[in-house]
């Protein structure tokens, strides 16, 4: 029985480290390479994980190939367009000003219900309301809508608007992140002593941020959340 | 560039593995196989296996599977490598009832199978497909 778990404990730390050294795309937006190399691993780690009677090498090795091999083809796919074509094909127009394209449907195995579905998903529910639809390479959905469609815009009203602020997470759970600091021009001091002013209690703090404009919003556990303009300011965005 | 390296790194630990894998298995069941083709020598002549000399070659084989078994073991699948084991086992036996038959029997299968794995586990291109 321990010899299985530390066998798990090792086999997951290296599909940890596989599938870190591969990239953050293997998690979101697969090719179909890529969806071949993890139902590939999942098998592999599996099998050498509870029969003992496997070396385990025989999991590691085949494990580790395949992440040089997938590394190999990443390389080759972004070099050469006419390989990452061939290997993951080329995005298709699936509706164009004519409408569906049933022959570039067909083609890709697919009917016109899994065509609705994915428009529905992207926030279309009638063909009419889109221009052109493209089937990406992973296999989702990219929706250009009709001018008389596409969703009205600050710039088409001719409004005054302030540019928007990514806010930075101070601090998290009680815990303050030195690093976010470092991207932001204002002093941890400074914050800190805000922080006391509003007679807050960092272990108590939830979640506490700020943005470009001076914006902070902070919530205690268990309490409600507060946003207040401050003259706090990260003038590095 | 990080990247590069740690992959550069896993390619060379590949190799080594690959190369090191190659040489422990040649070696190991070469000697295992070397050991037991002086014993089927030995014993092709009498009917008679308790004699010392074949009873310290059949020692020396013992020793030699078990310092090499558990390296073995992390290469090769452990069910293949029980089948030798077994058979070396079995030598044992056969000599303190002085079972001739059985004991070159054992033998045989024992040379067989360290010529045999050593042909599965090797690369070639058979074993590729």
């Amino acid at each position: 029985m321990l010899t299985l778990i530390i066998r798990s404990i090792i086999i997951y730390i290296i599909v940890l480290i596989v599938f870190r050294l591969m990239g953050k795309r293997q998690l979101g937006q697969m090719q179909p390479f890529e969806l071949v190399l993890t139902l590939i691993l999942a098998d592999l780690a599996t099998i050498p994980m509870s029969e003992i009677s496997i070396p385990l090498m025989h999991g590691i090795v085949p494990l580790l190939a395949l992440l040089v091999i997938h590394y190999v083809i990443t390389i080759i796919t972004r070099i050469s367009p006419k390989f990452s074509e061939l290997i993951s094909g080329k995005p298709v127009i699936v509706i164009d000003q004519n409408g569906i394209n049933y022959k570039a449907v067909k083609k890709l195995n697919l009917n016109i219900d899994d065509i609705f579905e994915q428009l529905r998903g992207a926030g279309y529910f009638s063909v009419d309301e889109v221009l052109f639809a493209i089937m990406e390479t992973n296999g989702k959905i990219s929706v250009l809508p009709k001018a008389k469609n596409s969703p009205v815009s600050r710039d088409d009203l001719k409004i005054k608007y302030k540019e928007n602020s990514m806010p930075v997470i101070l601090i998290s759970e009680g815990k303050i992140l030195k690093e976010n600091f470092c991207n932001t021009k204002v002093k941890k001091e400074e914050v800190l002593n805000y922080i006391q002013k509003l007679k807050l209690k960092i272990k108590n703090l939830l979640i506490f941020t700020l943005d470009n404009n001076g914006i902070v919003y902070y919530q205690e556990m268990n309490k409600r959340a507060q946003t207040i303009q401050t003259n706090l300011k990260d003038e590095n965005k | 560039m990080k990247k590069f390296f740690a992959i550069l790194t896993v390619v060379l630990i590949l190799v080594g593995l690959c190369i090191w894998e190659e040489v422990t298995i040649d070696k190991y069941l070469k000697d295992i196989q070397t050991q037991s083709e002086q014993l089927i020598e030995l014993t092709e002549g009498t009917k008679n296996i308790q004699t010392e000399e074949i009873v310290n070659l059949v020692d020396n084989l013992e020793k030699t599977w078990k310092h090499h078994e558990d390296i073995l073991c992390m290469i090769a699948n452990h069910k293949d490598m029980r089948d030798l084991c077994v058979e070396i086992q079995r030598l044992q036996g056969n000599i303190v009832v002085n079972q001739y038959e059985d004991f070159t029997a054992s033998l045989k299968i024992i040379n067989h199978l360290s010529k045999d794995y050593r042909k599965i586990m090797g690369l070639s291109f058979h074993n590729v497909f």
